[in-house]
């Protein structure tokens, strides 16, 4: 078992991020744009206060921890498939942000304004949440979505550990090393390629093609978010 | 019928809900499970000497990378101007750009190669590839420093700068007297934060410590993220088990951190 065998193509791999991330995302966002939702209509009960100590908690797990985690899950589901470990890796360690992000966006001072004011005027719940939280925040929703894709495309710590874990469980199970580059996600071909071949040109383009990626994702973030209230005030 | 997609639309919400909630109970539960279930405990990976580098490591970026960025951050926005300030901003929201993945390799391709030409030897000693780590995971911490500075900046009341320079204060006085004082404990929170993130970022480190793994050394021994990025060097298979006792002992460090965060700051903005 080794690395010396990856092939090095420039865009190894894409396709399965891309594929991993486009099944990853709309789960995550999903998910937690109905639990922050939920929150901000204080109809969650007691995971209220306990879904923003998520946020700050997760935090407190290091992403490779996480990996070690799916790994032992799959490893005891006897799951061998890439992208549904991938999946579930970038799910775990993105969701719990997302949503203190999102619940952070739903509570800010400019949401509770227009919510008590739809509220006065005698809007239903139903009709708060889609049109007063959703629509009256949609731009900064999709920040958090650029910006939980951004992070997905390079939380490589996850899935560098779970890949290689399930591995370690089952020989012969799908590891970077002995799975074929495409099919494996970029940024672990990524890893294991720079521990390998670190002076090869060709991992200049991809750590240059990493980067150009989620530059442009956070630059269309912040475009479409645009300059922080405060910021702009400050300049 | 518009009652009752309602009251699904409220339940699948709680749903959702214990879900982000469950996320990071469920990763140390299983953590700690596997972690008891170890019965392939190495006997030839002690991690005490680990464990200590770790803290070192960490802690050394932490104090580098906050205190970096947080006066940075306060510079900028109190002494800059704003465009200054906005370049530095855009600088940091570059700098924040850049993978982890991709920093590892620039220290082991940049770094440890103006190590040599700086009269190093050659294999790299290990204090070499420790400084490498502390600035490779000094430079990610930087920008999210920065950004908690900032926004402790912005929770400032205009009426406390005012009254400042009401009193007669210059813009050097609020800044020290004034300003300090307010956004010191963030500063404390983004260290204790930074922590936590130097003490659980692998990738980065791993690629640093590869290059002492070519000669022939021991990376488990080095890092506890390094030794769950690759027990035995990069590539090879890693033991759950240990894996699971490593991450169990991470895990530990990061909630510490967190919790000391929480206690000089519960608002940090730590992205």
């Amino acid at each position: 078992m080794g690395v010396s065998g990856f092939p090095v193509g420039p865009f190894d791999g894409t396709w399965t991020t891309l594929f991993s991330v486009a099944i990853a995302l709309p789960i995550t966002m999903i998910v937690a744009l109905l639990a922050a939702l939920t929150v901000a209509a204080e109809a969650a009960g007691a995971a209220s206060s306990l879904v923003r100590s998520a946020g700050r908690s997760a935090r407190a797990v290091p992403p490779v921890v996480t990996g070690c985690a799916v790994a032992v899950i799959a490893a005891a589901s006897g799951a061998t498939n890439i992208v549904g470990i991938t999946v579930l890796a970038l799910f775990i360690a993105c969701l719990p942000s997302a949503a203190a992000t999102l619940v952070e966006t739903f509570n800010s001072r400019y949401a509770r304004r227009r919510l008590f004011a739809a509220a006065a005027a005698g809007a239903s719940p139903r009709y708060i949440a889609l049109a007063v939280h959703i629509r009256g925040s949609v731009r900064l929703i999709g920040a958090v979505a650029l910006r939980t894709a951004a992070r997905m495309c390079v939380e490589t710590a996850a899935i560098v550990i779970a890949l290689a874990g399930v591995a370690g469980a089952f020989s012969g199970g799908p590891s970077p090393a002995n799975v074929e580059a495409p099919y494996a996600p970029f940024a672990v071909i990524q890893f294991f390629a720079s521990a390998a071949h670190p002076e090869a040109p060709i991992i200049a383009w991809r750590a240059i093609s990493l980067v150009a990626l989620v530059l442009a994702l956070h630059a269309a973030a912040r475009l479409i978010e645009g300059e922080p209230h405060e910021l702009r005030g400050r300049a | 019928m518009t009652g009752l997609a309602e009251r699904l639309t409220i339940t699948s919400g709680r749903l959702c809900a214990w879900l982000v909630v469950c996320a990071p109970v469920s990763v140390v539960a299983v953590i700690a499970y596997a972690a008891m279930q170890v019965r392939d405990r190495p006997a030839d990976i002690s991690y005490v000497a680990p464990i200590a580098m770790t803290l070192v490591i960490a802690a050394v970026a932490a104090a580098v990378g906050g205190g970096l960025g947080g006066v940075l951050a306060f510079a900028s926005a109190e002494f800059g101007q704003p465009r200054l300030a906005r370049v530095v901003r855009m600088c940091v929201a570059c700098v924040r750009s850049v993978p982890p993945l991709v920093l590892g390799w620039l220290a082991w391709l940049i770094i440890m190669p103006t190590a040599y030409s700086l009269g190093a030897k050659t294999p790299p000693q290990m204090w070499e590839l420790v400084a490498a780590a502390i600035v490779v995971l000094a430079t990610l911490i930087v920008p999210p420093a920065f950004g908690a500075v900032l926004h402790a900046l912005d929770r400032v009341p205009a009426e406390t700068r005012a009254a400042a320079a009401a009193s007669g204060a210059n813009r050097a006085q609020v800044a020290l007297q004034v300003l300090v004082p307010l956004v010191e404990r963030t500063l404390w929170a983004a260290i204790a934060m930074g922590f936590a993130r130097a003490a659980g970022e692998a990738t980065a480190v791993t690629l640093v410590f590869v290059a002492g793994a070519f000669y022939q050394w021991p990376l488990a021994g080095v890092a506890l993220g390094t030794s769950l990025a690759g027990a035995h060097g990069a590539g090879d298979l890693i033991s759950l088990g240990q894996a699971a006792a490593a991450g169990l002992v991470l895990t530990s460090f990061g909630f510490i951190a967190v919790i000391v965060a929480n206690r000089f700051d519960r608002r940090i903005a730590w992205a």
